[in-house]
């Protein structure tokens, strides 16, 4: 007897799991770095080209891959026949299992964050020692267990009432929180040289290759792509729901949310003095050691450090529990185990593999020492095997599922991209386009480890220079809130009616 | 216990490195048996 698969319950419950896949930690750290350091407003351009052109493709080959199979990253390989199939699905299972293991990790630091802010922990000491302190402290171990215990759980819930549920609470409450935290920000005075830093348009941004570049591999790790994320949670997809506008509204939507995150850091940056501080850094360093100084000297730093690590929390858990996901299908689908067996196995075994990184943060010296073995994992991990898998997916819709594919992305859609478009993009366009990204990687990891002398230029320090507020930043704000929130708006409200009208007719 | 090895470069890359490899071909051999013992029982 073959059960029957479980699917999203509501389509809004749908776009919320897939979003919090997509916005991650990567949206609120990385996304406003890259628009202060490429040309304020105008990296916006090659993002959106990018995004649309290439990036939307690649996810609606995930999620064909997985709806047309309804089955787990390696199942559904294997079954459309692709050439070594179980070993390539192998790695949609394996891959994600990897990155969890040092994703949960930091997960759990932004988690002791949020307490550490609201009590004030760091306030008043040097929060780069606070933050290797931390990481040779008990403090980390606990943190980690309830990190895995709380995505496990989630899990084990089931997809309707476990991440559905979780993140129709999640993603907008982290949307609020973006909200509350970017108004305190740009209340602040002296805040608009902040705004000005993040987007001033500055067009010689955009003549340079190293832009483009950036945007490329920004548009295809935000949206979670190749690390079997999408797949699977694509495997739960009705059928009577159409891809391109629902591809649409998920993208816009996580676009809102790094557009947003940008308002939340920048001005408050430059308002309290962090402006040269904040420029030049990203990820770890942004977030654990610049942001607990911003909200050390900010009016009432406690309490929006703790919303901004809470939603911060939230982006990386929601996305912990989609890289989580694969393997418990696999557990499910080709196994038969139940789904809190396959959980609680899954826990045990991510804590384990997790424990290494820990351990790590024991050594004395450095940061750099403390994180040595968590950024190696991640230059394989996150940076060379999510392309390649990512490479795969899409050949295996545009070479291997013929017609089957083209036709499952227009399937039931009320707004359909034409076919021979789809089939050349989809063909040639976007696997050239992500193997460029591969490449590009496995440069960069080469140039910085001293392998091959400098290929890729690299631009150097952001020069800014204040100059108030100018009417072309006041024209790109209002540009992209109009394109992105607008377009997302509209796009949900859209998807969501076309689903009540179906819902109207089939009682009729 | 000594703890420094996890920072020295080779010996972080070829862990690393390793982890994956002995994982990925564990998992690949356990779909090899599960697949098996699902066909099994299926017939």
């Amino acid at each position: 007897m073959t059960k029957q698969r479980e699917t999203w319950r509501s389509h809004w419950g749908m776009i919320t799991a897939m979003m919090g896949t997509a916005i991650g930690l990567g949206n609120i750290w990385r996304f406003p770095y890259l628009c202060g350091k490429y040309g304020g407003a105008t990296f916006v351009i090659p993002y959106i080209i990018m995004l649309f052109g290439i990036a939307i493709f690649a996810m609606m080959c995930e999620w064909v891959l997985g709806r047309h199979t309804k089955r787990d990253p390696l199942g559904a390989f294997d079954k459309i026949k692709f050439p070594f199939g179980r070993d390539i699905g192998a790695w949609g299972i394996v891959g994600p299992f990897f990155l969890y293991a040092y994703y949960i990790v930091i997960a759990s630091w932004v988690i002791f964050f949020i307490f550490a802010s609201f009590k004030g922990l760091y306030f008043g000491t040097d929060t780069e020692t606070f933050f290797a302190n931390f990481l040779g402290s008990r403090a980390i171990f606990i943190v980690h267990i309830i990190s895995i215990c709380l995505t496990s759980s989630i899990l084990a819930l089931g997809v309707q009432k476990g991440i559905e549920r979780a993140c129709k609470i999640m993603i907008p409450t982290l949307f609020v929180l973006l909200i509350l935290v970017a108004i305190r920000s740009v209340t602040l005075p002296g805040a608009l040289e902040g705004v000005e830093f993040y987007l001033r348009p500055r067009w010689s941004g955009i003549f340079n290759a190293e832009t483009w570049i950036a945007a490329l591999g920004q548009v295809f790790f935000t949206l979670s792509l190749g690390m079997g994320a999408m797949l699977i949670y694509g495997s739960y997809l009705k059928d009577e729901w159409g891809i391109p506008m629902n591809a649409l509204s998920v993208t816009l939507g996580n676009t809102s949310a790094s557009i947003l995150a940008g308002f939340a850091i920048f001005p408050a940056a430059f308002a309290l003095g962090f402006g040269d501080a904040i420029g030049g850094v990203e990820s770890i360093g942004l977030a654990f050691f610049v942001l607990p100084k911003i909200f050390e000297v900010m009016p009432a730093g406690h309490l929006f450090g703790g919303l901004f690590f809470i939603l911060l929390a939230f982006g990386a858990i929601s996305s912990a529990i989609s890289i989580q996901e694969p393997a418990i299908a696999w557990l499910k689908d080709e196994v038969g185990w139940s789904r809190a067996k396959s959980s609680i196995f899954t826990a045990i075994i991510l804590w384990f593999m997790g424990l290494p990184f820990i351990f790590n943060g024991f050594v004395p010296g450095g940061i750099g020492s403390k994180l040595a073995l968590l950024s190696k994992m991640d230059v394989i991990i996150g940076q060379l095997a999510i392309p390649i898998f990512g490479i795969f997916s899409i050949i295996a819709v545009g070479y291997f599922m013929g017609d089957r594919g083209f036709d499952e992305i227009n399937k039931n859609a009320k707004i359909k991209i034409k076919k021979s478009y789809v089939k050349l993009w989809i063909r040639i366009v976007v696997p050239a386009f992500v193997a460029l990204i591969f490449i590009l990687s496995l440069l960069d990891i080469l140039q910085n480890s001293g392998v091959i002398p400098p290929i890729i230029p690299h631009s150097g320090e952001v020069k800014f220079i204040p100059m108030g507020i100018t009417p072309g930043t006041i024209f790109m704000i209002i540009f992209i809130f109009v394109l992105f929130w607008g377009g997302f708006a509209y796009s949900t409200v859209k998807v969501l009616t076309i689903e009540k009208d179906k819902k109207r007719t089939k009682r009729i | 216990m000594n703890l420094n090895i996890l920072a020295n470069a080779k010996f972080g890359w070829i862990f690393v490195i390793s982890e994956i490899i002995i994982f990925y071909t564990m998992f690949l051999f356990l779909h090899r048996i599960v697949e098996k013992a699902y066909k099994n029982r299926k017939h």
